[in-house]
């Protein structure tokens, strides 16, 4: 691997070297995913703008910074430099480094800082003016209400908290607790989490992912999941089925509340259907998933959507798959 | 000219710049002239002096300034203000965007570096680049006279200066793990160096190639945020105990990491001339580099240098320099080769010619 | 049960318990204990009250004496355990709860012996709580009044939070950090927060108090003391008098700790009785909370009940979740910030009043002691049902 003079041929060097990556790659040393999951890794650990993703978290990592200290006129004068000559030169005799940290920091975000204000005073009116903001392509409350009942006699045995996730206006939650149970839900929708608390109800404005992922394994008697399940990506559909088997204790239930997908195509808005990032699963693949998680099939009901016009079917409309972790 | 003074805006005993500065001053004085180092951070009981006692000086029309820009720093304020002929030595300022989420107020500091390189371009007389890749940016910045010398380092030293129980203490843990390589990388915990690659690589190297792998960052930090992710990262990839964070060490200390290498790795994405690859071929560790900004110019040959810095790809390459002894000693002896290039006479030698052409041309 | 309680106390948690229980009382009919030491003030414990029983606004207070109040040597003890929490030895710790104080454990005998549905321990620092909740795990409630502190780190207190039944916070930004501290997050909670009551005061009079005549005025309320922004605030208003000449004034009302350097422009009115700061809050341009550290600020409610805009302290969590929440305050986290903030309130009448009005509704559907109330007796029920 060398040339007439001794040194590596870089050539031949780097195909070897790629020779190997591939073989590597191919031969299944490594777990799939497994580079993907290192960069993931670090990226939760690092600050969103070391990893690219933008003007816009880079401006809030602008903001949260603690006050810079104004040198009067010097901040503005510093390029100019003849009227801060003397303060600088007294400054710079005993702390250069300070100094030059504050009025940098300052300059950088000077123009930041304006951009962002502008932005929020935007958003702020938006959402108090007197006609409703523009259509915003999140979907509409879960209607579970078709299901509660079921839910409720589902759930009758369980020992330990019900969620429901996630819980919209807190209906399904309030229908549980009125059954007896234990139930709380999550929601990030703030404004409808917290009608549901002032409603005197367990409800968090939480992401459904950030909650579960606070929760330990086997500390929940059931997970129930709707809605917002339906039009998640892949990736984070096959997670939350993770998350939510893991969760629930030995006998305890997850349930998914999802819509069939030719439903959802048929009779969701279009913007929505769209621009979701996923669509819907069939209840067989929610029992696929389940079950590679170590989750047994207990029961799935389809619920009929009302056909539009006679004779036209419009395939089933909602179901609900209850899975459960085995004793 | 009578003298050649310095500036840094922090000087430091183990820097390579700092180093590098007491290189200077020798040769300064051994020319004949008076020499002294005036740091922003000195206070007056250490090596370099503190700037207080320069603005009590007298304007001197012969002295020469020599100002070490790595950075942004109000020293060039003060500098600009005087009226004495400038010099500056420029060893490349880190991109800020590099530091921008871990720590802005370093990146704002960086970022008025490269607004300062203009700014002090028109006032210099001569700007002396570390390496080609360094003089290219002074161009561009406006210095209109120009010079390469290469950064002075005395390698010698690290041969007299060993700490024997480090290196016994590195050969005893591999005994005790039972083998597994020592891979190795010197230089400030900093996301521009991308020590988190270095990790991915490691964790992908014990994966495929060799499970009982070590490896071993040898510096301070220059972001706190960026080091506690990383040594959250190393405790999440479950390599806490195959990764050692050394934090600043003795040059015997350094000097023992070299000797228990058994290869050095680099994917750093920025440096201005990377002392440590020339530190390695001096201990003959065989290198893996990625090609980023002025590595490539330092190795010329002598190490394995990568156009790409994925995990299972510096992976493959450590394993094939530890696998075929033909390719790590020639890799070896590539880097002697090249070491020659920047022994400290040559260097000296070279940085000499450069001030006295400008000191009898000015 | 609370380590201190009475009218005259002025410790944010105390304040917290005391309001909520005397409206349990008022608002909800519920019967409310409340067993404490009798201590006074918040540096050693020491009794300044007598022990006994009695009813102070309706809620039943048993004092009883602690055995000891805060001991001279827990300073030393705590500089050597807090920079490094989780190196504390059990031992070291255990003595840390005794010597912090107050040490009362006939409080606890006296609470275990009622016949209370539910107990309510508050804040998690202190002996009572930490020994308490253990006692009566089922029915112990505890409202953290948690911070992002060096306490918290100490491992003492993680069985303290994941022993007791149900959890009160004053706001999402202390559950989130409590949730991500402790294995909490599946058990029972609410955000309790604190009700409001609105109050009237003449702006005539305090701008003839503070000297004001009819000048435009930012209003900042609370302790003047470096720790809680006022410093700083100070320090950004001078620079904006000069680059920004004009009659605006900024208004500092509260006990003085830390006095900002004299400017014509900044008025420093020390402390004010209720009727002063509602009619201060009455005419200001914006309130200002500089307080990077608040455990849910009382006085952004209160200003939004009078329909002004407010202004917070962008690394404050919890001033800014209300100010997100409500569309009714804006935000600085740098000078250049800050004057673009007072710029356009100034400016702009209509913004100050989308900003109040979008608050006082926030403050009306959230905050008003019958939600309060509903929520927290809501929550304390289903602890009580199901222990």
């Amino acid at each position: 691997m060398t040339d007439v003079h001794g040194a590596p041929d870089t050539e031949h060097l780097m195909a070897a070297i790629e020779g190997e990556v591939r073989r590597a790659r191919a031969s299944g040393a490594l777990p799939q995913g497994f580079e993907q999951e290192l960069d993931r890794l670090f990226a939760e650990l690092s600050p969103a703008s070391a990893t690219g993703e933008g003007f816009a978290e880079m401006l809030r990592k602008a903001e949260e910074y603690s006050f810079i200290d104004p040198l009067a006129p010097v901040a503005s004068n510093i390029r100019g430099g003849s009227a801060a000559k003397g303060a600088i030169r007294r400054l710079v005799l005993w702390n250069l480094e300070w100094m030059a940290r504050q009025v940098s920091a300052f300059d950088h975000t000077v123009v930041v800082a304006l951009r962002q204000l502008h932005e929020r005073i935007q958003r702020i009116e938006q959402d108090v003016a007197a006609h409703p903001p523009a259509v915003s392509v999140r979907r509409a409350p879960p209607d579970v209400t078709e299901w509660a009942e079921f839910v409720a006699d589902v759930l009758k045995e369980t020992r330990g908290r019900v969620l429901h996730a996630e819980c919209g206006d807190g209906t399904l939650v309030a229908a549980l607790a009125r059954g007896g149970l234990d139930a709380y839900g999550v929601d990030p929708r703030a404004d409808l989490a917290l009608a549901a608390a002032d409603a005197g109800l367990d409800v968090r404005p939480d992401e459904v992912e950030d909650h579960l992922g606070l929760i330990g394994d086997g500390e929940l008697g059931a997970v129930v999941l709707s809605g917002f399940v339906d039009s998640i990506a892949l990736p984070r559909k096959v997670a939350l089925a993770e998350r939510a088997a893991r969760a629930v204790a030995p006998d305890g239930s997850v349930l998914i509340l999802s819509v069939d997908p030719r439903t959802w195509l048929a009779m969701g808005s279009p913007v929505e259907v769209d621009l979701a990032p996923g669509r819907p699963l069939r209840a067989e693949t929610w029992q696929y998933l389940l079950e590679e998680r170590g989750l047994r099939f207990v029961d799935v009901r389809h619920h009929t959507a009302q056909p539009a016009a006679e004779g036209a079917t419009l395939g089933t409309g909602t179901y609900a798959l209850v899975m459960a972790r085995p004793r | 000219m009578k003298a050649l003074h310095q500036f840094l805006p922090s000087y430091a005993v183990h820097d390579a710049v700092g180093g590098h500065a007491r290189q200077i001053r020798r040769l300064a004085r051994e020319m004949g002239l008076r020499s002294d180092i005036y740091a922003g951070n000195a206070r007056r009981s250490g090596d370099a002096l503190p700037l207080a006692d320069f603005e009590r000086m007298p304007v001197s029309r012969d002295a020469v300034l020599l100002y070490h820009l790595s950075t942004g720093s109000a020293l060039v304020e003060l500098l600009l203000h005087r009226p004495e002929p400038k010099v500056v030595n420029y060893h490349n300022v880190t991109p800020a965007q590099f530091f921008d989420g871990w720590d802005p107020p370093m990146a704002a500091e960086l970022s008025v570096g490269r607004h300062q390189l203009e700014a002090i371009a028109a006032a210099a007389d001569l700007g002396i680049a570390v390496s080609a890749f360094n003089e290219r940016e002074l161009r561009t910045a406006g210095f209109r006279e120009t010079a390469v010398a290469p950064v002075l380092v005395d390698l010698e030293a690290f041969d007299r200066a060993v700490d024997h129980q480090a290196l016994a203490r590195l050969t005893k843990a591999k005994a005790k793990a039972g083998g597994g390589a020592d891979l190795l990388f010197v230089g400030r915990l900093a996301p521009n160096k991308a020590q988190h690659d270095l990790l991915k690589a490691l964790a992908a190297y014990r994966r495929v190639y060799d499970p009982k792998a070590r490896l071993h960052l040898v510096g301070t930090s220059s972001s706190e945020s960026y080091r506690t992710a990383l040594v959250a990262y190393a405790d999440r990839l479950g390599l806490a105990e195959a990764i050692e964070f050394t934090g600043s060490v003795s040059d015997g200390v350094l000097a023992a990491h070299y000797r228990a290498a058994d290869v050095f790795v680099c994917v750093s994405e920025h440096e201005g001339f990377c002392v440590p690859l020339l530190e390695a071929m001096h201990h003959r560790v065989p290198i893996v580099a990625y090609a980023a900004a002025a590595v490539p110019e330092t190795l010329a040959g002598a190490g394995v240098l990568l156009p790409t810095k994925d995990p299972l790809t510096v992976a493959a390459a450590v394993n094939r320099v530890l696998a075929d002894e033909t390719l790590a000693a020639a890799l070896r002896e590539r880097g002697c080769v090249r070491l020659g290039d920047f022994s400290l006479e040559r260097s000296r030698r070279r940085f000499t010619e450069v001030l006295e052409a400008y000191l009898s041309g000015g | 049960m609370v380590h201190r309680y009475g009218p005259e106390i002025t410790g944010g948690a105390e304040n917290a318990v005391r309001t909520l229980a005397e409206h349990l009382v008022a608002n909800a009919g519920w019967e409310v204990e409340v067993f404490t030491t009798c201590a006074g003030n918040s540096r050693d414990w020491d009794d300044e009250y007598p022990p006994g029983r009695s009813i102070i606004n309706g809620v039943a207070v048993e004092r009883i004496a602690a055995r000891a109040g805060r001991d001279p040597t827990f300073e030393e003890l705590s500089d050597r355990l807090l920079p490094e929490p989780s190196a504390a030895s059990r031992e070291d710790q255990e003595r840390w709860v005794d010597l912090q104080g107050p040490l009362c454990p006939e409080v606890l005998d006296a609470a275990q012996a009622s016949d209370a549905s539910v107990s309510v321990f508050c804040p998690y620092l202190y002996y009572p709580t930490v020994r308490g909740v253990r006692r009566f795990q089922g029915r112990a409630v505890m409202h953290p009044a948690a911070h992002d502190e060096l306490p918290i780190r100490l491992p003492i207190f993680r069985p303290v939070f994941e022993e007791c039944a149900g959890l009160g916070y004053f706001t999402d930004t202390e559950r989130r950090l409590v949730e991500r501290r402790f294995g909490v997050a599946q058990k029972p909670q609410a955000v309790v927060g604190l009700g409001v009551d609105t109050g009237v005061g003449s702006p005539e009079k305090f701008r003839a108090v503070a000297g004001l005549g009819d000048r435009p005025y930012l209003l900042c309320v609370g302790r003047v003391e470096d720790l809680k922004g006022t410093g700083a605030l100070a320090r950004f208003f001078a620079e904006y008098k000069l680059r920004r000449p004009g009659p605006l004034a900024l208004a500092l009302v509260g006990p003085v700790v830390h006095a900002p350097p004299p400017h014509p422009d900044i008025v420093v009115s020390g402390p004010v009785d209720d009727a002063a700061k509602w009619g201060a809050l009455a005419d200001c341009v914006a309130l200002v909370s500089p307080s990077p550290l608040e455990s849910f600020s009382l006085v952004l409610i209160e200003a939004w009940t009078v329909e002004r805009p407010v202004v917070v302290n962008a690394a404050c969590a919890v001033t800014r979740e209300h100010c997100v929440r409500s569309g009714g305050g804006l935000w600085f986290g740098s000078y250049a910030v800050f004057e673009a903030v007072v710029d356009r309130l100034l400016a702009d009448d209509g913004l100050r009043a989308r900003l109040g009005t979008a608050g006082a509704a926030y403050a009306a559907k959230h905050y008003r002691w019958p939600v309060v109330v509903d929520r927290y007796t809501a929550f304390l029920s289903r602890i009580a049902a199901t222990a």
